[in-house]
């Protein structure tokens, strides 16, 4: 079980090292741990990873695709055409309470909505790197719904990251059964799902989807992929989402600190150089 | 479930579908690159802040730019109801939108939304208030949203107006957090948008920076951005909030000025 | 010199003894925030000041604010009244606006205040619902009239009930149709439709102190020490339209009679705020 407590000698062995570009576990700054991805474990979803970070962190995600009706009141015309010919994500995320103290209790509740909301912020825009549109099934009646569900199930920090990669694996990992649209005429339409397996599709834009890099700020200096040690010494943790193209996907702070004007550009500026 | 707290409507009501005349697309700016309501890109609106209009709270502040109308209630520091031992103050932070605030009606209970933007609230304000000077007591801050113009720029106003809510209660800080907004619409930014630019943004920047201590207390970037573009908007949105800083002052020196 | 020990401060004396406190002040003809008996706060309206809504108002009673919203949607009627439209009242005593009020569901006075605005729309028969009416029994208006209190110091369904009737009469909907062959509702761009309200009601809250003494609009301190409250409400021929008491005590005829007559009074003062404010 991870702590939730951290002393003050623990906290300043830890800045120590950073300072000096060596941490507790012989890694510097920007090194990642060793990371174990797995795709395809749960035969129910229709795509799942599973992501092991270094010895501790484990986070499973399985996609679910379902039909549903396109949500098109309440927006002017020009804005509810768009939306009519769109699938959409939904997004969820759960830690688990045997994952670490921190998740037990209604604590849990705060956490869970924020990486939900995080989630659904960046998958649902342009950013998201999915062809919502290809989700589409007939416009304005029926689309693809994705839903993600993510599941952390052990915690030696580092969530964030560990999640949006499961996800983009999870992603790859999906295949969406084909649709069969038939004309009746009279602009009645209908459809079929496809029984054939070898029929089913990928949903297009899942090499778009971003991954996270999330940098800690410890003392005046960052590290990325932090120990639950070194989160509790963080002063203030920086998600960057990146796609493949290296284009920025979304920043967003969290934590109870601050971060100075400069750092905050030489931070992100970093990301790149990680990935 | 039938909620007998509220008086119900019907069971399922829609707005209709608005048909919109063809030949009113929305330009977002003339050639001269000015704004439907005649502002540069980079310009930012001007801002009418009041603090002390809820009576019955500890602190109070109102801030009014463009249509956003954003009320935002301090009270506290009062004890903790929950009877654990904590050494540092609780900051509690609730946003609410009305019914009525947005294009589309809400529904009047607390959404998985509010509850986000209440959490990116507590993230932006904790790094600026004294909470070690407060033990065992909590800071309630709420925060009615009246009217929203552009969700990001509302966020921002929220954590701009509620700053000055909680210096308006006495309560000790480090500095007031300012905060502003930015929208990418086409390979441009387009400093605190409204609904209208918001709609047909492909991302957005929102920034709260203490400027006496140059440190950003948050920073929520969404969409697919060119970091060279990212360093730009960051650069403008700190600016912005070195000005919206000069306005938070004097809506805090006002009153005094006033009895003097 | 020994020191009264009986002597405090004010403040001191409102906290242990607020009925005293009151008693002592009313007693020199006067209230504690300066006012006489029979005077009433400074009160504003402000109309159509939130561009989201089809209709709203802006209500400032003293210190007491009440916004008031209403927005219109689209839903069926009901099957034994296929013309009539809905009106959905209600009120939100967020605890942005004291620090009585509790975050969550709506409280019990937050109940009976919705209720009590639902029921003067109904039993006054403020507008015509047939004129909600799209398409008989397919589609209808409804409007949900939003309250929000962002400051409580007493006397707030006065405040209310201003909010809601100004907004009622600044409700602009669009022109809208029912589409036969896709089977929607489609409006215009423009609000250009307004309602006609069949009665202007306008409420008037007097508190009982002692038993004999009437302080017209209490503040939310004159509330909490009075305990019981008449409402009254007349409409813009002087017709009444409900009559409201709380509290346990009886109140005579005659206070009631003079309740009446500080109404009537009242009445005409706040349809010309409400007239000005247009």
């Amino acid at each position: 079980m991870a702590p939730v407590l951290i002393s003050a000698l623990e906290a300043d062995y830890i800045l120590k090292g950073i300072d000096d570009n060596l941490r507790a576990d012989g890694r510097g700054r920007l090194d990642y741990r060793e990371v174990i991805l797995e795709t395809g474990l749960i035969t129910q979803a229709h795509g799942s990873a599973r992501c092991r970070l270094g010895e501790g962190t484990d986070v499973l995600v399985g996609v679910k695709v379902d039909i549903g009706t396109v949500d098109i009141d309440g927006t002017e015309e020009e804005v509810a055409t768009v939306k009519a010919k769109r699938g959409r994500v939904v997004c969820n995320v759960e830690c688990s309470p045997i994952a670490s103290q921190q998740f037990a209790g209604r604590g849990a509740d705060d956490i869970n909505n924020e990486l939900t909301q995080m989630m659904s912020r960046v998958l649902n825009g342009p950013q998201g790197g999915l062809n919502l549109e290809k989700l589409c099934i007939i416009p304005g009646k029926a689309c693809w719904i994705v839903y993600i569900d993510a599941l952390v199930l052990d915690y030696a920090g580092n969530i964030v990251d560990t999640m949006f990669m499961t996800t983009r694996a999870a992603l790859f990992n999906t295949q969406v059964p084909k649709a069969i649209i038939h004309d009746l005429g009279d602009g009645e339409v209908e459809f079929d799902l496809s029984e054939d397996v070898e029929e089913w599709e990928r949903i297009e834009g899942w090499e778009h989807v971003p991954i996270s890099v999330t940098l800690n700020k410890i003392g005046s200096r960052h590290i990325v992929d932090a120990t639950p040690l070194e989160e509790l010494t963080t002063e203030a943790k920086l998600h960057v989402m990146v796609n493949r193209n290296g284009k920025i996907c979304g920043i967003q702070k969290s934590g109870s600190g601050s971060i100075e004007h400069s750092l905050l550009s030489e931070m992100v500026q970093v990301h790149i150089f990680v990935i | 479930m039938v909620d007998r707290r509220r008086i119900q409507g019907p069971e399922v009501s829609v707005a209709p579908i608005i048909i919109k005349s063809a030949d009113k697309r929305t330009c977002l700016k003339d050639e001269h690159s000015r704004r439907r309501d005649g502002r540069n890109l980079e310009d930012i609106c001007p801002i009418f802040l009041k603090t002390g209009l809820i009576s019955q709270a500890n602190g109070s502040a109102f801030i009014e730019i463009r249509r956003t109308k954003i009320a935002c209630g301090v009270y506290g520091p009062r004890q903790t109801k929950i009877p654990s031992f904590s050494g540092k103050g609780n900051l509690n932070v609730e946003i609410k939108f009305a019914p009525f605030s947005c294009q589309k009606r809400r529904q009047p209970y607390r959404d998985a939304q509010e509850k986000d933007l209440s959490q990116l609230v507590i993230e932006a304000l904790v790094p600026s208030i004294r909470l070690d000077l407060l033990p065992k007591s909590t800071i309630d801050i709420y925060i009615t949203v009246l009217e929203n113009d552009g969700t990001a720029s509302c966020l921002a106003a929220a954590i701009t107006c509620a700053s000055v809510a909680v210096a308006d209660a006495g309560i000790e800080m480090l500095d007031l957090v300012p905060a502003s907004s930015a929208s990418y619409i086409g390979g441009e930014i387009y400093m605190d948008s409204d609904l209208a630019e918001e709609q047909h943004e492909t991302g957005y920047l929102i920034l709260s920076y203490m400027p006496s201590l140059k440190e950003v207390t948050h920073i929520l970037q969404s969409g697919d951005v060119d970091l060279a573009l990212t360093t730009q908007a960051f650069e403008q949105c700190t600016d912005a909030c070195s000005k919206i800083y000069s306005v938070m002052i004097n809506s805090l020196l006002l009153p005094i000025r006033d009895t003097q | 010199m020994v020191k009264n020990s009986l002597a405090f401060e004010a403040e001191t004396f409102r906290k242990i003894q607020p009925q005293e406190y009151l008693r002592r002040f009313i007693q020199g003809n006067i209230r504690p925030d300066g006012r006489s008996l029979s005077q009433f706060r400074p009160t504003t309206v402000n109309q159509s000041c939130i561009t989201t809504t089809n209709g709203s108002s802006m209500v400032r009673i003293g210190n007491t604010t009440v916004v008031c919203g209403i927005k219109a949607e689209v839903a069926t009627p009901k099957f034994n009244s296929p013309l009539e439209g809905y009106l959905v009242p209600n009120i939100d005593l967020s605890p942005i606006c004291s620090p009585k009020f509790k975050p969550g569901p709506p409280g019990e006075l937050a109940q009976v205040l919705s209720e009590n605005l639902n029921n003067l729309l109904k039993s006054a028969s403020v507008l015509d619902l047939t004129s909600l009416c799209i398409k008989e029994g397919i589609a209808v208006w409804v409007l949900y009239i939003d309250l929000v209190c962002v400051n409580y110091d007493g006397n707030i369904y006065d405040a209310s009930v201003i909010g809601m009737i100004t907004a009622l009469t600044n409700v602009k909907l669009p022109e809208a149709t029912f589409e036969e062959s896709s089977g929607l509702v489609k409006a215009t761009e423009e609000l250009s439709v307004t309602l006609k309200l069949q009665r202007i009601p306008y409420s008037v809250t007097v508190a009982l102190f002692d038993g004999q003494h009437l302080l017209v609009d209490p503040t939310e301190v004159e509330e909490s020490i009075t305990s019981e409250q008449i409402t009254i409400v007349f409409d813009e021929v002087g017709q009444l339209c409900s009559i409201w008491k709380v509290g346990g005590l009886p109140s005579s005829p005659e206070h009631l009679k003079q309740c009446m007559n500080i109404a009537r009074e009242r009445y005409k003062q706040i349809s010309m705020i409400v007239k000005s404010s247009i």
